[in-house]
Order: structure tokens, then sequence, then C-alpha cells
């Protein structure tokens, strides 16, 4: 077990550096010019010159590459020449509001998901199926942007239900920081006024970005619980004289998640990516809307900080899943 | 050559020190030292040993050579209090760091709560030395950041805030019917021209310049901003310092002289294909894209659409070599002096975003040079006024328009002041003050 861990770990540091050589390289593949940029419209030569010197841009790409990565083994990812602020600082302040966004996001899509997928095959070929069919087929076709714009000019201008914007209302103190998840701290130092206001604003966001995923894992789950439920075991379970509700919930579900298991930890990348449009709408400050920001102005620091820190969360997820398989089946063990 | 401020005894800093002549000598040097910022304005007339503290409250500056536009420029520099500046100094950054997210200075508001790339909060400075203007002026304002324009309608329409300005010009419209909202409008200083590469390939040649000139529908430019616009009557922006108008001999559409031109030039059915760069995601730039792709194609001239992104158009622009055939470019001159756009025809402008017509003519750059250092104005509007019907005259661009300026306010929001030299969008907040009797029940 501890063996595959430090192997997978180990695969997950070479993944981050074909990454970083990637996104590195691309993004100077663009004939841009981040320092007259940054030195303003009206710039001299030597402004210009003196600031591409202050962020080493005046030094070949392989150094510079070099010098990247040197950074990055003393926990410096180099400064933004937009914000100025080191993208460390940048991204502590913007990753928590994105984390936030992404886990309750994705909590709303597995709950109701996985709810809706099994009461769809339960109830396959009837209304609940059919309505549920119709949900899912038009969380993949809608595209999130769309979705956020109508969510938000219904639920927001129309019947103002909940603000348009923002994570938390002006006025509202945040929550002493201990997660930095403002839901989560706001719970636990008993803030229920800075709650509610976080909630508020959460929900919009979180509909549009978790409807995709809550799409594909009805599907899948749906898939899977059909499968399961002409098993052997079920039968056998029914003929024990179990109730209906722990043969479901108990005894097939928990067969039925692995595949969604896999779903889910795909889906949470996927949402990491879709935060850019869903940021954007809703004015989040997340690394979404900062990714977006940066690379208008070829920003390469936070650029790479952002590419770098979605790699890491994605892979460091996967792994996650698949050691969580040996919890749902105890059959699959890892050497 | 030499100018003498003779500062007001009143002004005050934040913490309550004194602005004095020591101050605005340290933040001049400060800014010239650095290179950054507004350091191009001055960096080649003036020198930190040229600035004399005669006393507590008067400052000289000796140039090292005379500069016409001085005045113009000085507004934007900065004076921040030395003391607190200093105290916050770290290897020697003359306290950049700590300014990040503090300020040092003077005016009107002072930080209350600063999240770089979501809000600023300010608030107003209730015993402000110069006074208000108002009594019910705002206590403060929050500067918040909504990147995307539906966003920013929909916050408005809410009441989630009181003023915005990056609304679609359909939007304005919408918002100006809207109850409890108006949108004020004034004409802007911000020029639209499509720049053409006069150094290299077919828009070298000045006859084919001014085919294009001849063959594009200007109407169109109205029509695509909803009639808030007006058509340039000169290089230089209406109404600016040293403009003259020269309406009569603009190029207005009339494609037999484009043709004429366009024989002149060598080709009589045209037959080649130009490219047109604009700002990816910028719908007007790319509406202007069609018309103008629909003229040309009057003249034989075939017209190739290429959005980039703005840092790949500013550095494929820099060089003549690189920079695109056409390409449409908004430009706001950054002084009140007519050198501010005077020099955007000047090869020092090399590299820059508004000098990618790469366009250079002897007798203007001669009296670019000349005009700048001559201190009489009646001399040197002489020379603008020159320089204005050459540059026309040599076409290196397409003279298009200056749209109108709009934002959108709340109605309790009064005050509004109207300055046309902005950058972009800002508004003095300093005038600003609440109607109380327009406020919403609470």
């Amino acid at each position: 077990m501890l063996n595959y861990i430090l192997r997978r770990l180990l695969l997950l540091v070479l993944t981050l550096l074909g990454l970083s050589v990637l996104t590195f390289f691309i993004a100077r593949v663009a004939p841009t010019d981040p320092a007259r940029l940054a030195a303003g419209p009206y710039a001299t030569e030597e402004m210009v010159e003196q600031l591409r010197k202050e962020f080493g841009l005046d030094k070949p790409l392989v150094t510079q590459y070099l010098l990247y990565l040197r950074g990055i083994l003393r926990g410096d990812l180099g400064r933004s020449l937009r914000t100025r602020h080191p993208v460390t600082e940048d991204l502590g302040r913007f990753f928590p509001a994105t984390l936030e966004l992404v886990l309750f996001s994705l909590g709303f899509a597995v709950v109701l998901g996985i709810f809706l997928g099994t009461l769809s095959a339960v109830y396959h070929d009837r209304w609940i199926d059919q309505f549920v069919r119709l949900l899912s087929i038009s969380g993949l076709g809608l595209p999130p942007f769309w979705l956020a714009l109508m969510l938000q000019f219904l639920f927001a201008t129309i019947f103002r239900l909940f603000p348009v914007s923002g994570r938390l209302s002006f006025g509202v103190t945040p929550p002493t920081p201990i997660t930095h998840l403002y839901l989560v701290d706001s719970l636990i130092t008993g803030n229920w006024r800075a709650f509610v206001d976080s909630l508020s604003h959460i929900i919009l966001p979180a509909i549009s970005l978790s409807f995709p995923a809550l799409a594909s894992i009805i599907r899948i789950n749906r898939a899977d619980v059909l499968d399961v439920l002409n098993k052997e075991f079920i039968t056998s379970a029914r003929a024990k004289g179990l109730p209906e509700r722990v043969v479901i919930w108990k005894h097939m579900l928990r067969n039925a998640l692995i595949p969604t298991t896999t779903m889910i930890g795909l889906r949470f990348g996927w949402m990491l990516g879709g935060t850019v449009l869903v940021e954007t709408v809703f004015n989040w400050p997340g690394i979404g809307l900062y990714g977006v920001q940066s690379a208008i102005y070829s920003d390469f620091a936070p650029i790479m900080g952002v590419t770098l820190l979605i790699g890491f969360s994605f892979c460091l997820v996967n792994l996650l899943v698949d050691l969580l398989y040996g919890v749902l089946d105890p059959r699959i063990r890892y050497v | 050559m030499t100018w003498t401020f003779y500062l007001v005894k009143n002004a005050k800093f934040h913490n309550g020190d004194p602005v004095t002549a020591e101050a605005v000598k340290f933040s001049f040097e400060r800014t010239l030292k650095l290179k950054k910022g507004p350091a191009w304005m001055l960096l080649n007339v003036l020198d930190p040993e040229g600035i004399e503290v005669v006393d507590d409250y008067t400052i000289r500056f000796h140039l090292k050579k005379p500069y016409a536009p001085f005045a113009a420029a000085v507004p934007w520099w900065y004076i921040m209090n030395p003391n607190q500046v200093m105290a916050h100094e770290e290897n020697g950054d003359y306290g950049q760091a700590w300014l990040r997210d503090h300020e040092a200075g003077s005016g009107p508001f002072k930080i209350r709560e600063w999240k770089s790339g979501e809000y600023y909060w300010l608030e107003a400075v209730d015993d402000y030395w110069k006074g208000w203007p108002h009594p019910d002026h705002i206590g403060g304002y929050i500067f918040k950041l909504i990147r995307e324009a539906a966003t920013q309608k929909q916050a408005l329409l809410t009441g989630e805030i009181d003023i915005a300005e990056g609304v679609t010009p359909e939007d304005f419209d919408i918002l100006a019917q809207t109850p409890g909202i108006y949108v004020p409008e004034y004409r802007g200083w911000t020029t639209f021209g499509i720049k053409m590469n006069t150094k290299k390939g077919y828009t070298a040649n000045p006859m084919i310049r001014k085919a294009i000139c001849y063959a594009f529908d200007y109407d169109a430019l109205i029509d695509i901003y909803g009639g808030h616009a007006i058509l340039e009557t000169s290089p230089f922006p209406t109404g600016f310092k040293g403009y003259v108008d020269l309406s009569e001999w603009m190029y207005r559409q009339d494609l037999d002289k484009a043709k004429q031109y366009m024989a002149m030039a060598g080709y009589p059915e045209g037959g080649f294909e130009l490219e047109y760069v604009y700002v990816a995601g910028l719908e007007e730039e790319r509406q202007i894209g069609l018309v103008l792709q629909s003229c040309l194609a009057e003249i034989g001239i075939k017209v190739k659409l290429v959005p980039l992104i703005w840092p790949e158009m500013v550095a494929r622009g820099a060089k003549a070599e690189t920079a695109p055939d056409l390409v449409a470019v908004f430009v706001t001159p950054v002084m009140n002096d007519p050198d501010a756009v005077a020099i955007q025809y000047h090869p020092m402008s090399e590299g820059a975003y508004y000098y990618m017509h790469h366009y250079e003519n002897p007798r203007v750059t001669a009296l670019v040079d000349k005009a700048r250092v001559t201190v009489d104005w009646e001399e040197r509007a002489k020379m603008y006024d020159e320089i204005q019907r050459i540059i026309l005259y040599d076409a290196p661009e397409i003279f298009g328009m200056l749209y109108n300026r709009r934002w959108a306010l709340r109605e309790y929001v009064q005050g509004f002041k109207f300055c046309p030299m902005r950058m972009t969008s800002e508004i003095d907040m300093y005038y600003l003050y609440i109607d109380k009797e327009k406020l919403p029940p609470k």
C-alpha cells in the first residue's frame, strides 16, 4: 500500500514536471512582450528594459525555465507583472475561493446525482426516470456560460432571490480564517450572518458549475444501479426479507459506486477548469478569474502557477479516488 | 526652462504631516530614479539634481531643455509622504512593495480595505484640507472589479452597485430608459482609427492608403455605435488643445476617387489581400472589420480579419516588419497638450501601440521636436496646424471617430463631473454627493 502511494507520488512529480515544461514553452510561443505591457504604453525603451531585467525576462528561455524550477523548490512561483505580488501570495488568496466553490458544487452534484440516478434506475422507464433523463441530457447539452448568465438573470435580477455576484456582501465581515473556506469557517465560529450570506452567494455559481457533473453522475449511476439490480446478491438480500430501503441504499448502492467514484474524480478536474467561465460571470474571486486575467496580459508567472496548481489538484484527487476503490470494494488491494 | 511652484500652506498628508516642498522633491526624485509609472514624461528633460527646494512651500524645477508640455505632465506625478514611504522601504525599493497595498497621499480619500483583484474600499477624509464641495458628499466608495459587462448591468439593476462604466452600447441605451437610473453622455477625446503599415507591404504606397481612405464607409462607424459617436475632423481629437477643423479635407467615401488612386498606384483592378487585425472579443472592432471588408472589395482588395489578444497585437505592431497592414486602435491622449497626440506620429514612439503605422515624415518629425521646446503658444499652435495637415495628407491611417463616454448611475448619486482627459472611464469621486430624497426606502 505504502509502496503504491510512493510510486504514485513520484509519478505525480513527473507529470507536473512535464506539465510545467509544456505550459512554460507554450505560453511563450506567442510573440508577446509582457514587460512592455506592464511598463505602460508610453514607457521608454530604457524603462521597459529595466522591468525586463527585474523580472528576468531578458535571459534565454532555458535559463528562465531552470530559474523557475529552482524557485519552485524554494516555494517561490515568481512574481506577477500585473499585480506585482508574489504568485504564491495571490494563489493563497484566490485558491480557497475556488476550492470552496468546487467542493460545494461537487458535493451538490454527488449527493443529488447519486440520489436521482438511483431513483431513476429503481423506477426505470417510469415518469421519474423520464424527468431525470430530461434533466441530465440538458445538463450535458447546455453551455455552462449561458446557463450561468440565465440563472443570474432569472434568480438574481428578476426574482432577486440571490445576489448577482461576489462571494460575500459588503458590510458582512468574513469569518475568522481557519480553513479559509467561508462556509466552513463561519460554521465553526458560529457566525450565522456570514454563513447565510456566503451560502446565498455560492448557490447560483455552484449550480452553474455542477450541472454538467450532475448530469454525468446521474447517467453513470443509473446505468450501474441497473446493472447491479439484477445480480444474485440482491435477490438473496431480498429473499432474506431485508426492507427494500436497506437493499437499495446499502447493498445495491455500495456496489454500484465504483464507476461513479471514478467519474467524481474526473469531474473535480473538469470543474477546476470550468471555474474560468463561472467565476467570470459571477465575479467569484478565485483562481479561474485570476488565470484568465493573467492570460489576457501574457503574465507568465501566474499562468504557470495556476496551471500547476490545477494540475496538482487533479492528480491528487485521482490518487485519492484510486485509494477509495479499496475502501468501496474490499477485493481491490494495492501492492 | 525653470518652473517655480508655490504650494498651499494648509495641505496635509493623511497622517497629519504637512505637504512641503521637500515631499514634492522626494516624490519626483523617487519616480525619476525608479524609472516606472509616469517617469517617461520627464526622464529626458529633468534630472533629480534639477529639483530645488527654495523654502518649505516653494519648489523650483530646472529643466535640461525647454519642454512646453511640462505643466500638463505634472498632475500625473503623485506626491507622497516621504516619512511614511521611507519607513517601509525594503532593500532600497523606495517603499514600492509597501505601496502596493498602502497609501501615503494627501487626497480626499484614503484606503479602508484593499483586496487586490477584488475590490478597493476607500473612505472620505472628513477634515480634508481643501474642504468638500457638497455637505452630503459620499463617505467613501468601493471600487469593485466586475469584468463581465452583463454582470455589471445586472448588479446596477438590482442596486448592488451604484455606478457602472463597462456596459455594452446597447445596454447603455436600455439603462437610460430604466427608472431610477440615468446615463450621462459626453464627447470624449478617445479616437478610433485603423492604422496602416506605412513601411511595408502594399500600404507602404501612399496612393493605396488614400484609395483605402476613400473607399471606407465612415457613416457605418456611427451606426455601429448607435449614433453615440462623431467622426474625426482632424488627426487631433475634436476640441483638443491645438486642434484645427479640417472637415473639408477629411477623406469621406468616394469610390470613384478610390479607384483613381488605385489606378495611380498601378493596381486599377486591385487584386491583393490585406490583413485587418483587431482585439479578439471586441465586437465593435469586428463589425468595423466587416464594413472594411465589404468596402475594400469594391476596389478589388480582399481583407482578412485577424482577431488577436492585445499583448500579441502590440508585440506584432512594435516593428514595421511584423506590423499588420491594417490594425484597429483606440487612443486617448494622456495629457492636455497637443504634444501628447503629435508624438504618436513621431518615430520616438517606435514600439508603442499607437505607432503601429510606423509613420515617418521628416517635416512632421522636425515640427514635433520644435513645437515641444517652443514656449510661445501662438507659435506652437501654428506648428500643430501644419502637423495636422501633413499627417492628414499622408494618410497613415483611416481617421475614424470619437465615441461618446457613457456611465450609468443610480439617480441618488449626484454631482457627476465629466473630464475628457481621463484614460478610461474614471470618475472624480470627490464631487459626488447623495441626493437623500431620491434614496430608495430602506
